[in-house]
Formats: structure tokens, C-alpha cells, sequence
């Protein structure tokens, strides 16, 4: 079964042209949309709405934005990290935000990928394109071997 | 010349043997003729003569030694070659041979030779009575007689100066300093007669400290080492009187170097010892009284003027001889200074004093030294005035047998005090005038002086009011520091200074107590020394800086004022630099994402909806992805241009030509289809931060390269001019250019002086090559002419 991609988009025009690219470059993983940092956490701890949930099903990819309302992204990335059964998830800072500062901060958390938005959707539609390809078919994480061995 | 008649005796027998030619002479005539040989050849002078002395026969060495020829001389007396003095011991010799008292004799006489000169000849004469002749043997004797008399004169010469000699004690003295020869000399330097000194120790001759301290052995030693050694000093007569004395001791040596003894000469020093030191004295006495600086008047026992020095001359205008044996000093006195002496003095001793001469000496004369300032009356009538010390002369009895006065020119110190008040005066009108208050307390704190200004400042009206002690100044007033610490009367500025502090421009309040005073002071001060370094007195200095201190505590507030301003214009200026971050910030997100969704759903319907849209639909979409594209763009420029200016500077050596290079290659590779010829001037080294400079030159390069995009044979520069402490950098291009009308646009954000669809950009580059430039210190400016290129200079 296909592992789910959990996009963290508060804007819900980013999240629909997102979804649109992921589904214009063909990958079929669902994709399970957190609109702030508390919703995400939510999911991959299995808490508030997601109770129940088992934590153990690592996302296959994060998709996690930086300007977010109640918990920012910075934030949502550190705790990822500080989790052990998140701690080597991929995480892939796909953002508006251009700041040296947020470069430099989501790195030192961490982050497997710093991705900035373009405004041009064709552009845009390229970049999610090679992310897919690269992280969901190309790159070998810990989950990915431990999940085909189970 | 002496003559030194020698008597030999000759034996009787040797005298026959010679004496008897005769019987010789009657033996053979063989031997007869060998005597005649004899004669003629003898080179000793033989003659033959008669009683009466005549020569009868001589033999030939007469000729050679004196000149004469036989003939001349035969028949003549003997005594017509004999020298004239010796005429008469001749002839008496003669008559001595002829009464044959003796047979024989032999005298020593001066010859006169044919040449006029005389020879010394020795003459032994023997008389034979029965023939009466007399023979004659004669030798020259000459050179010794020439040698005898020339040692026998040196000799007498030498013993009459030993002899002669009274001033010097001339003295041999053998190697152990014993006394050899004594001569007259020496008996009247030493006193004693030579029996009494000869062969003893000359050490006799020194003082009994001079002995012990072997003082003779040391004066042997030093003549024997150096050859000579003279001292001067103290040596003892016979009849132990002493007497200074020069000594020269020299070490006599023989012919092989050998010591023989010491020869000692004494010269007697002492009368010209006490003739200098007496000369020395009478000169200093004379000095002093010749002194012109002092009156010196010497009178006789009434008064009578006596001497009369230079000094009094000077002072009094009097010559000597104006008043010699004719007046007294009191005649040349103010008469009625002596009036009121003679008064005080009638007083003082319950006697009557004649207001004349007596006043004058009445204390010397009773043996009570006197000094007393006395008025003379000049020549010229002028008055003078002379402090006078007087001395009565005694004699060596003690009588009295005048006085002498001598007086000091007391004028001198007179106008000495006159300057000295002047001086005081002076420095008096200086301490009234300054504009400072100056207080001079004594070493105990007793306040001698206020000046004017000081009982000004201190709210006095008369110098009374001010003479107190600086305790009792407490009562009025009360000193405190600028920040109202009260200052107890310790430390108020005098009590500092009497410690010893020197004080400059301490600041203090001082109020009057009870009263509405209360001014601001800037104190100084410190102990001043007298003329030899001793501490004198007190100066305290202090002036008003109440107005001062009002006028500079406004300027401080205002200064504290102005710092709070900045403080909170710095405070203004980070918060709005943080909302620009904010601003930044959200720019950077919040614009460019609804322009994301402009374009992406613009691509959307464009994809999704194609086949149900007109052309002129889809066009519309297109503008709107490529208006959406572009602001995105521009917020993009802008976004940079605001880093540009925040971000730190890290400041390096810069290749600026390598660097050149990079972004040339980087155009290049982007656009590898233009054909562009570059020239990189080498080497162009600058300090500055490496990132913001490449953005720059990018930017530079980009424009140069866009503009001359047209051409087909495109050239972009890069190089420098000027000095290397103020190089100016240019980049030209042979593009477009653009008209110098419109040159002030160029900077400016989002000005742009192409149209778009003729060379896109958003013109932020040139606005960001400026910041960059700018941040560096450096300007840039721009030369251009529409359609041959331009040229951007800039410095660093």
C-alpha cells in the first residue's frame, strides 16, 4: 500500500495547485492535508483528531510549509525531530519564503529539503515533479526498507 | 799671575856626579866630544852662564823653544827673555847661587819667546863659585803649569762660593746622611759651628715630628730613586728655635754611577714666609679700609678726624684733606640728630652729653659696642644716611687713643626698601585687580587679606569685616560640593591648602546661613614659599561660577535631552527596521502567494478548459501568468534590494578581476550562443565583502551584456584608472546606450529607460548596484550617448 505524503498548507489555494501538480506528474500516494502546525502534529503522533492513529505509519513525505497559524513550521520540523519514531522521516520545506534566515534555521532543524515556490505554476508543477521522483521513488529512507520488511 | 817658586834639594853626591863635567872632560877627548854631542843635541835647554847672569854659551834647543837664534842670546843677560815679574826672583836666586849660600837652585819662570808670547820654563841652576858660572838646565813646563793654574783657580773658585756662600747652608753628607762638610752657610742657616756637626745625622736639623714620622729616610730615598728631592718646611736650629725652610737633597754619584753621598743645600725661608703673610694681611687691612663701600673715620682721642677713607670721601663728598686734623665727625653730622642723641643718651645714662663729638662715641668710649643710624651732612649740604658702627682705639695700656667710625651707605638699602614698597605696592595693585577673589591666611588659618574682590564675592564692605580666623567663618557661612555634600571647616578649601593640598579648580557651593545667598565657586590655592623654600602663607583663589554652572547645567540637561532623543530615535529607528523585516518578511510570502494562485489557476483553466476557450480567452490567461509572473518578479528584486541593505558587510581583499571572470562565464554559459568579446584589466585588487561585490559586478555585467545584445560584434570592459588609493573602476559596454537627458533616472528604484519588450528587467539592478556602492563607501556615476554604448564608474 502506498504510504500517504502530508501536506502542511494553511493556504488553501497552495494546497489545491499542490495536490493539481502532485496529481499532473502522475503520483498516486494520498495525500493528507494538516492546515497548521497543531493539525500536523495531530497526525503523526495520532492525537486531537487523529486519537487513535497509529504513529508507527510514518508518512512517506512532508510536505511542510513555514508561515503557519497556532504552530509554525520551524517548530512542527523540531519536534519531527525530536521524536523518535518521526525522527528520520523525510521532511521537505516546500515554502514562499525566500529568508536566509529560514534556509538556515530549517537546515540546522533538520530538514531533508528546502524548497521555495515559484510564482509560475509551470515552474511550480517541474519543482513537484522532481520531488516526487526523487523522494518517493528514487531515495532509500530507514521507513521505506523497515516497511518492506515488515 | 802666581808665581810658585820649587826648592829641590839634591843630595851632595848625585850633585857631584852631575857637577863634575871637568873631570869628565879631562879624561879623554874622546868623551869630550861625546859631551859637546850631548849639548848640541839635548833637546832640553842647556846653557852656560856668568855669575852676573849673562849667557855665555847655549846649545840649540834654545832656538827651537823660543825662537831666538844662539848668537842672539849669547853675551845677554838671562834676564832680558825672563818675564818682568819674574825679574826680580831671577835676580834673587842668582845673588842666593853667587853668595853660595846655595849651590843650587831651580825656579819656575815666564820666558818671552822671539814671538813676544811666554813659556812656563823650568830652571835648575848650579853654581859653580870657583868658575863663577853657573849652569843652566831648562825644560818647558808650560802645559803643566797651563793645567795647574786652570784647577787651582777652579778650585779657589768653587771654595770661596761654598765659603762665601752665607744665604745657603751648603752641605755634603755621606750615604747614611751623616754630615761631611760644613760652610759658613750652613753655621748661620743650622747655628751650629762644624765641630760641633760634623759626622752626625742631618736628621738632627729636622723637627722631632718630622724624625718619628722618618721623614729624613724618605727625603734620602726620594733623592736616592729620583736623583733630587726638595721640601719645604719647618726645620730646628742649634738653639731649637725653628725656621721655614727650602731643602734641596741631590744624590752624588761617581764616574761608574756609583753612590758617593748626598750634597744638601738649606735656604732660610722664614723671613720671606712672614714677610708674605704680613704683606697679606697689611693688603687685606688696607682692602677693607680702603673699602668704598664703607665709611671708614678714624679719629685721635678728642675727636680730630685722623684718617679719612675713600669710602668716606665717596659718601660725604669731603676729600681727605678737607677735613684732616680739622674737624671732627660731629662737625659733618645733622646737628640736630646730635641734639636729640646727646638727649636720649643724657637719659639713658643720668649724665650730661654734649650734643657734639661725645654723642657720637659716648657708648664706645664707655666700652659698649655701639651701632646707631646717623645723618651726615654732605659737602654739598645734602643730607646721608649711614648706619655707623664705632669703636673706640686704645692702646696697649688701654687708654683711649681714638675712635674709629665706620659706616655702611645705608641709602642703598634705603632705595632697596623704596623698591621693595614699590614692589609690594605692585603686587598689591595685581592682587586688588584680578578678577579673582584671593584670601591670604597665615600657616595658622588667621585670614591676613582679602582683596577687593574677595570681600565683593563674599558679601563684605570694609577689609574688618573680613579678618578673622577661618573657624569663625563658620558662623556666616556653610560650603558644600556641587552635589550638596556639606563640607565640615576641615574641608573647606583653606583647611586643604594649610594641609598642604593644591588645589585647582574645585567647585563648591557656598550659602550665607539664615540668608538668601547661595553661590556657586571655583576654588584654587596653595601654600606660598619665601625666597629660601620655607612655607609663608595661604592663598586661597576663588571666583563666581554661579552663572557658569547655571549655563552649563542647561547645556547638560539639554545634552541629557538630546541623548534621550537619540535614544529614542535609535529605539524608533530598530523598531522600524524590524517592521521592515516584518514587512519584509511578509511581502516575501503573503504577496507572491496570491500571485502563485493568479498564475497557477490561470494555467489551470488554460490546460483544463483549452478546447472550450476562444484564442482571444486564452491570451487573456496568458497576460495574466505573465502579469503575475512579473510582479512576482519584481517582489522578487525588491526583496533583494532590501537584503542588500541590511545585510553585515564582512570586509576582505577582493580580486575584483577574478571575480569579473566567474560572472562573465556565468552570462556566457547562459546565453552560449552570443558572441561577446570581453577585456578584463588584470590584477584590480579591492577591499570590500566579496558576495555584495559580486552581486554589483553581476548586475553591471548583465546590463551591459542585455544592451548589447543587438550588436553583432558586442564588447563589454573592465578596468580602472587613477592612483591606487583612489582608483576609479569602470565597465563599458558598446550596447544601446541611453540619452544623458534622462541620466538622473537611472538610480532610481523601478526606473527604467528602455521599454520593456525591448530589454526586459525591473529596474532594480542599477538601484542595487548603487546600494552596494554606496555601502562601500564609494559613488557611481554614469557617461553615456544614446546608440554608442555607456560607461559606469564607480569607486570603492
Amino acid at each position: 500500500m502506498e504510504r500517504v505524503i502530508l501536506l502542511v498548507e494553511d493556504n488553501p489555494d497552495d494546497e489545491k495547485l499542490t495536490v493539481r501538480a502532485l496529481k499532473k506528474n502522475n503520483i498516486a500516494n494520498e495525500v493528507v492535508v494538516a492546515r497548521d502546525g497543531v493539525e500536523a502534529l495531530d497526525y503523526l503522533f495520532g492525537a486531537g483528531a487523529y486519537v487513535g492513529r497509529d504513529p508507527g505509519r510514518v508518512p512517506a513525505l512532508v510536505l511542510l510549509d513555514l508561515k503557519l497559524p497556532r504552530i509554525d513550521g520551524h517548530e512542527v520540523l523540531r519536534r519531527i525531530r525530536a521524536d523518535d519514531r518521526t525522527r528520520r522521516m523525510s521532511v521537505v520545506i516546500l515554502t514562499t519564503s525566500g529568508e536566509e534566515q529560514d534556509l538556515i534555521d530549517g537546515y540546522n532543524g533538520g530538514v531533508n529539503s528546502y524548497i521555495r515556490k515559484p510564482v509560475d505554476f509551470t515552474q511550480f508543477t517541474e519543482v513537484v515533479r522532481q520531488l516526487g521522483l526523487y523522494w518517493l521513488v528514487l531515495n532509500e529512507s530507514p521507513h521505506s526498507v523497515l516497511q518492506v520488511g515488515s | 799671575m802666581s808665581v810658585e817658586l820649587v826648592i829641590v834639594p839634591v843630595s851632595e853626591p848625585e850633585c857631584r856626579l852631575v857637577l863634575d863635567p871637568a873631570g869628565v872632560q879631562a879624561s879623554s877627548p874622546s868623551r869630550e866630544r861625546d859631551v859637546a854631542r850631548f849639548f848640541d843635541l839635548s833637546t832640553q835647554m842647556l846653557a852656560i852662564a856668568t855669575f852676573e847672569g849673562d849667557f855665555v854659551r847655549l846649545n840649540p834647543a834654545w832656538e827651537k823653544a823660543l825662537g831666538y837664534s844662539r848668537g842672539e842670546l849669547r853675551g845677554k843677560p838671562l834676564a832680558s827673555i825672563v818675564h818682568p815679574e819674574d825679574g826680580a826672583l831671577l835676580s834673587a836666586q842668582l845673588d842666593l847661587l853667587q853668595t853660595a849660600t846655595e849651590a843650587l837652585n831651580s825656579i819656575e819662570l815666564r820666558c818671552r819667546r822671539l814671538d813676544g808670547s811666554y813659556r812656563w820654563l823650568s830652571w835648575n841652576n848650579v853654581a859653580l863659585g870657583a868658575e863663577r858660572l853657573i849652569y843652566v838646565t831648562v825644560h818647558d813646563i808650560t802645559q803643566r803649569k797651563t793645567e795647574e793654574n786652570a784647577l787651582r783657580e777652579s778650585e779657589e773658585r768653587l771654595r770661596l762660593l761654598v765659603e762665601g756662600v752665607h744665604n745657603y747652608a751648603l752641605v755634603m753628607l755621606d750615604l747614611t746622611g751623616r754630615v761631611l762638610t760644613w760652610n759658613a752657610g750652613a753655621e748661620r742657616v743650622h747655628g751650629y759651628k762644624s765641630d760641633e756637626i760634623l759626622g752626625r745625622s742631618f736628621s738632627i736639623f729636622e723637627v722631632a715630628s718630622d724624625v718619628a714620622a722618618g721623614k729624613p729616610e724618605k727625603l734620602l730615598k726620594l733623592a736616592l730613586e729620583q736623583g733630587v728631592a726638595e721640601d719645604e718646611g719647618w726645620r730646628v736650629r742649634a738653639d731649637g728655635t725653628r725656621f721655614w725652610a727650602n731643602v734641596l737633597l741631590t744624590a752624588l754619584k761617581d764616574q761608574n754611577a756609583r753612590l758617593t753621598g748626598f750634597s744638601k743645600v738649606t735656604r732660610d725661608l722664614t723671613a720671606k714666609k712672614q714677610a708674605e703673610t704680613l704683606l697679606k694681611a697689611a693688603d687685606l687691612q688696607n682692602a677693607i679700609f680702603n673699602s668704598s663701600n664703607f665709611s671708614s673715620i678714624a679719629t685721635d682721642e678728642r675727636g680730630v678726624i685722623q684718617i679719612f677713607n675713600v669710602g668716606a670721601e665717596r659718601m660725604l663728598g669731603y676729600a681727605a684733606c678737607d677735613v684732616l686734623n680739622r674737624v671732627t665727625p660731629a662737625d659733618i653730622s645733622d646737628p640736630l640728630e646730635l641734639i636729640e642723641r646727646a638727649r636720649a643718651l643724657s637719659l639713658e645714662f643720668g649724665a650730661a652729653v654734649a650734643p657734639g663729638f661725645e654723642a657720637l662715641v659716648f657708648k664706645a668710649s664707655r666700652g659698649i659696642e655701639d651701632n646707631y643710624e646717623q645723618t651726615y651732612v654732605r659737602k654739598d649740604g645734602s643730607r646721608f644716611s649711614s648706619v655707623v658702627s664705632v669703636a673706640a682705639l686704645r692702646d696697649a695700656q688701654a687708654a683711649i687713643i681714638g675712635y674709629l667710625l665706620i659706616g655702611t651707605d645705608n641709602s642703598a638699602r634705603m632705595q632697596v626698601q623704596e623698591s621693595l614698597l614699590e614692589s609690594q605696592a605692585q603686587q598689591r595693585t595685581i592682587v586688588e585687580n584680578i578678577s579673582e577673589g584671593v584670601v591670604v591666611s597665615d600657616l595658622d588659618g588667621q585670614l591676613l587679606h582679602f582683596n577687593c574682590v574677595a570681600l565683593d564675592l563674599l558679601g563684605y564692605t570694609s577689609l574688618e569685616q573680613g579678618r578673622r580666623y577661618i573657624i569663625e567663618l563658620a558662623d556666616t557661612f556653610e560650603l558644600c560640593g556641587l552635589d550638596g555634600t556639606p563640607w565640615p571647616v576641615s574641608e573647606w578649601p583653606l583647611a586643604r591648602i594649610l594641609r598642604g593640598e593644591k588645589l585647582s579648580d574645585l567647585e563648591g557651593r557656598m550659602r550665607r546661613i539664615g540668608e538668601d545667598w547661595d553661590r556657586c565657586f571655583s576654588f584654587g590655592g596653595n601654600i606660598a614659599l619665601d625666597a629660601t623654600g620655607q612655607p609663608r602663607m595661604a592663598i586661597v583663589t576663588f571666583r563666581d561660577v554661579t552663572e557658569r554652572k547655571l549655563a552649563r547645567d542647561v547645556a547638560s540637561r539639554m545634552n541629557a535631552e538630546l541623548e534621550q532623543r537619540v535614544a529614542e530615535r535609535t529605539a524608533q529607528l530598530l523598531t522600524a527596521n524590524n517592521e521592515m523585516e516584518a514587512f519584509s518578511y511578509s511581502v516575501s510570502h503573503d504577496l507572491r502567494a496570491p500571485l502563485r494562485s493568479l498564475d497557477g489557476f490561470s494555467q489551470a483553466l488554460i490546460e483544463d478548459c483549452a478546447d472550450k476557450l476562444t484564442e482571444d480567452d486564452l491570451d487573456n490567461l496568458k497576460r495574466i501568468r505573465s502579469a503575475s509572473q512579473r510582479m512576482g518578479q519584481l517582489i522578487e528584486d525588491l526583496l533583494k534590494l532590501s537584503r542588500m541593505t541590511r545585510a553585515e558587510m564582512s570586509l576582505q581583499r577582493v580580486d575584483l578581476s577574478k571575480l569579473a571572470c566567474e560572472v562573465l562565464d556565468e552570462l556566457r554559459s547562459a546565453e552560449p550562443g552570443r558572441g561577446v568579446e570581453f577585456e578584463i584589466q588584470e590584477g584590480l585588487i579591492a577591499g570590500g565583502d566579496q558576495r555584495l561585490l559580486r552581486i554589483a559586478l553581476t548586475n553591471l555585467f548583465s546590463n551591459a551584456w542585455k544592451f548589447t545584445g543587438r550588436r553583432a560584434d558586442s564588447r563589454i570592459e573592465f578596468g580602472c584608472s587613477g592612483p591606487e588609493d583612489a582608483r576609479t573602476y569602470f565597465v563599458r559596454d558598446n550596447g544601446v546606450g541611453y540619452d544623458m537627458a534622462h541620466a538622473g533616472k537611472l538610480f532610481g528604484a523601478f526606473q527604467r529607460l528602455h521599454a520593456i519588450h525591448d530589454f526586459p528587467g525591473t529596474g532594480i539592478g542599477l538601484v542595487t548596484v548603487q546600494r552596494i556602492v554606496h555601502r562601500h563607501g564609494g559613488r557611481i556615476w554614469a557617461e553615456s550617448t544614446l546608440g554608442q554604448g555607456a560607461t559606469f564608474h564607480f569607486t570603492l
